[in-house]
Formats: structure tokens, C-alpha cells, sequence
């Protein structure tokens, strides 16, 4: 079983233009950096939230991931190079792979364990915590911090193509984090999921034997129809209404479950769906103590 | 005029070095036009990284381009020296 001992959540949605973290951070750490970009000031801000009080030991692992990854930057270093003819200055050279985002934080937070940058296709957040949940049980890790990063890019056409959302889609930006270990002492709720992608013959099986009382959480990929049906396999079980606090990005099923443990009480399952293939992810704070919630930023 | 008489070029010189480097909490008269950038005494903390962005800001924004590290060390040294690099008069 994986346990959750603290979360971050950083989730906004930007009016038109990128928001300032540069000031945010500041006040937040205390320190002043630079040769960072939003992206990673974004991943910094989440990951310090969620480890602000918790102190997590040095060997602690960071697998990080996003939708879309430094994408501004990308942007940035293509416009250098193709438009106006000339190298990329050095530091966004140096920041645009993705994963310059995990050397940061892990700087940020002293820690000297793995640290790794996944990226999936249809599911990052669920094969990150897939990736995780299996380091942990093979005690490959004793502790992982894990997060999901996405920027609001401030060409919304553009980033509404990339992520292949219709054109009313409101995006928005999150770094979501939460610090998992294999020890029940301490811990804020239990994590599982399910260690594959289901069909809808699964999925149904697995939701019409869930306890009741259970909260159903659908990423925005549902239609409107699917989750009604989805719904209908055991009418004992709540739907979790997350999205009118959040716009959209790619990591958003990490905010669900961090924002369900911020307010709710109970059993939460996270469904997401891509291709016809499901994945299923749960927390679960029942019985956990409300001293240990002191530690959800 | 020669560039080190010439606050208005040696104004622009710290403030695209302050730019380059994100020095945010430097202000362009901390910094002494005859103090060596990349020293202790300057005070700016400046690295081998921030040596790549001021060369990338002298030649983006003065339309300078100095070849090597030995051109680099030769002008960039002080405020001084490099406006007069700049600008011989």
C-alpha cells in the first residue's frame, strides 16, 4: 500500500496573460533566483508547498512530469533560431529540456535521490504514480515526492492544438505535488491504482463493485454522456464535482485528488480515459488522522 | 567621445548586464565602472554562465561579436574599458 504524507497545490487560471511567480516564489522561499523560467518557477512553487513542512529525507526521489513540459521555452529558443536568425541565449538553451525543471527543485529542496522526468502520451499523471506506486512496493524507493507541471501559454489557439481540447476549453496551470511512502505513520490518506489500463467491460466491473458512499472523479477527456453512464453502474457512489475550480491542463488529475484531500472526507476514484482505454486511480483518507492533515499546505 | 566618458553608453552596458544576468536586486549605480565584472570586488556573483549572456547581450543589443573567450576576457573587464571598447572615440 502507498501512503500520501503531504501535497502542494498550485492551480490558477491566468487572465490573458502568464501570472507572476517570480514574486511568488520570493515570498514563498525566501530566495531570490534566477535562470529560471516560469515553467520552473511553476515546479518549485508546488513542490515546496507540499514539502514546506514535512521535511522529506535527502534520499527522497522526484519523478516529475507534465503534459507539455517548458514549452514557452521551446517557443522562445525556435523564435531565436528561425525568426530572428540568431543563437538562443545560453540559459534558455540550457532549460530547454524539460527535466532542467526536476535539477531545480530537487536544488531547491536538498535532496540527493533519483530524479526523474516522465512523459506519456495519453496518461502522465497515472504512469508517473504507475511508476511510483511499483518503486515503492519493490522498495526501490523509500519516498517519492511526485508532481505534475503544466504552463498556461499565452497563445491559447496554439496550446488548445497541441493538447487537442476543443476551442472553448479554458486552459489553465498547476504544479501539483504530493510526497508518497510506503508507511502508514504519519501518512494524510492512501494511494492506489490500478497497475493497467482497463476496457469499458473493466471499468464497469471494477465501479459496479465499489464501496458505497465512494466519490467518482471524470477527467475532462468524459463526455457528458459517458460519465452519466458511467454513473449509472452504482448508484450508491457520489460524482466528485471538481472543475468549476480549475481550467484546464494535462496534469490536472493530481489537483483532483489533492484538492479532494483538502476538503472532503472519504474514498475518492479518479477515471481518466484515452482511446477507449481507462485508467483508474484512488485516495482514500478514512481513518486518517485530522493532526496529519496539518501537513496539506 | 570616448565610451568611458559616455554615461549614456555605460548606463546601457549595466543595464544590459543586469538584464542578461537577472541581477533584479542590483540597481545600474552599484555597479562601479572601474571594478572588474567578474570579480570578487564587483560584487555581482557573476559565473561563466552569465559570461555567455553578457556576450549574447553585447551582441544582440551593441551588434558586438567577439569571437573567443581570449576577446572576451581582452574587453569585458570593467565598465571603463569596455565602453571604450565599444566605442574607441
Amino acid at each position: 500500500m502507498i501512503y500520501i504524507h503531504a501535497i502542494g497545490i498550485h492551480n490558477t487560471i491566468p487572465d490573458n496573460q502568464p501570472t507572476d511567480l517570480k514574486s511568488e516564489l520570493k515570498a514563498l522561499s525566501g530566495k531570490l533566483y534566477r535562470r529560471i523560467d516560469h515553467f520552473i518557477q511553476l515546479a518549485i512553487i508546488g513542490a515546496h508547498k507540499a514539502v514546506a513542512e514535512s521535511e522529506p529525507a535527502s534520499q527522497t526521489a522526484l519523478y516529475m512530469t507534465s503534459g507539455q513540459g517548458d514549452m514557452m521555452v521551446f517557443d522562445r529558443v525556435r523564435r531565436q533560431r528561425y525568426f530572428e536568425k540568431r543563437l538562443s541565449k545560453p540559459v534558455d538553451f540550457v532549460n530547454l529540456s524539460s527535466n532542467t525543471a526536476g535539477f531545480y527543485v530537487v536544488s531547491h529542496l536538498g535532496l540527493n535521490g533519483k530524479n526523474l522526468f516522465l512523459q506519456d502520451h495519453h496518461f502522465p499523471v497515472q504512469m508517473t504514480m504507475l511508476l511510483a506506486q511499483n518503486d515503492i512496493n519493490l522498495r526501490r524507493e523509500k519516498a517519492i515526492l511526485v508532481g505534475g507541471v503544466d504552463e498556461w501559454i499565452p497563445k491559447p489557439e496554439l496550446a488548445r492544438k497541441l493538447l487537442g481540447v476543443d476551442e472553448t476549453t479554458v486552459l489553465g496551470e498547476g504544479s501539483n505535488w504530493m510526497l508518497i511512502d510506503g508507511e502508514v505513520k504519519g501518512a494524510i490518506a492512501s494511494f492506489a491504482m490500478e497497475p493497467k489500463a482497463l476496457d469499458k467491460v473493466q471499468l464497469h466491473r471494477l465501479l459496479s463493485s465499489v464501496e458505497a458512499g465512494t466519490f467518482l472523479a471524470f477527467s475532462s477527456r468524459f463526455s457528458d454522456d459517458e460519465v452519466v453512464e458511467v454513473m449509472a453502474l452504482n448508484k450508491s457512489c457520489k460524482r466528485y464535482l471538481y472543475e468549476v475550480s480549475c481550467a484546464y491542463y494535462e496534469t490536472l488529475p493530481l489537483y483532483v485528488l489533492n484538492r479532494f484531500l483538502t476538503r472532503e472526507q472519504g474514498k475518492l476514484i479518479h477515471i481518466d480515459i484515452s482511446q477507449e482505454r481507462y485508467m483508474v486511480m484512488s485516495v482514500d483518507n478514512n481513518g486518517f488522522s485530522l493532526e496529519s492533515t496539518a501537513r496539506i499546505y | 567621445m570616448k565610451g568611458s566618458l559616455d554615461d549614456a553608453l555605460k548606463l546601457r552596458l549595466k543595464e544590459m548586464i543586469i538584464e542578461e544576468c537577472e541581477k533584479d536586486e542590483v540597481a545600474p549605480e552599484d555597479i562601479n565602472d572601474d571594478v572588474q565584472l567578474f570579480s570578487d570586488a564587483s560584487g555581482l556573483e557573476l559565473d561563466s554562465l552569465d559570461a555567455l549572456q553578457v556576450l549574447m547581450g553585447l551582441q544582440i543589443q551593441f551588434g558586438i561579436r567577439l569571437p573567443d573567450s581570449k576577446a572576451f576576457r581582452r574587453h569585458v573587464t570593467t565598465i571603463n574599458e569596455l565602453a571604450d571598447f565599444i566605442q574607441p572615440g
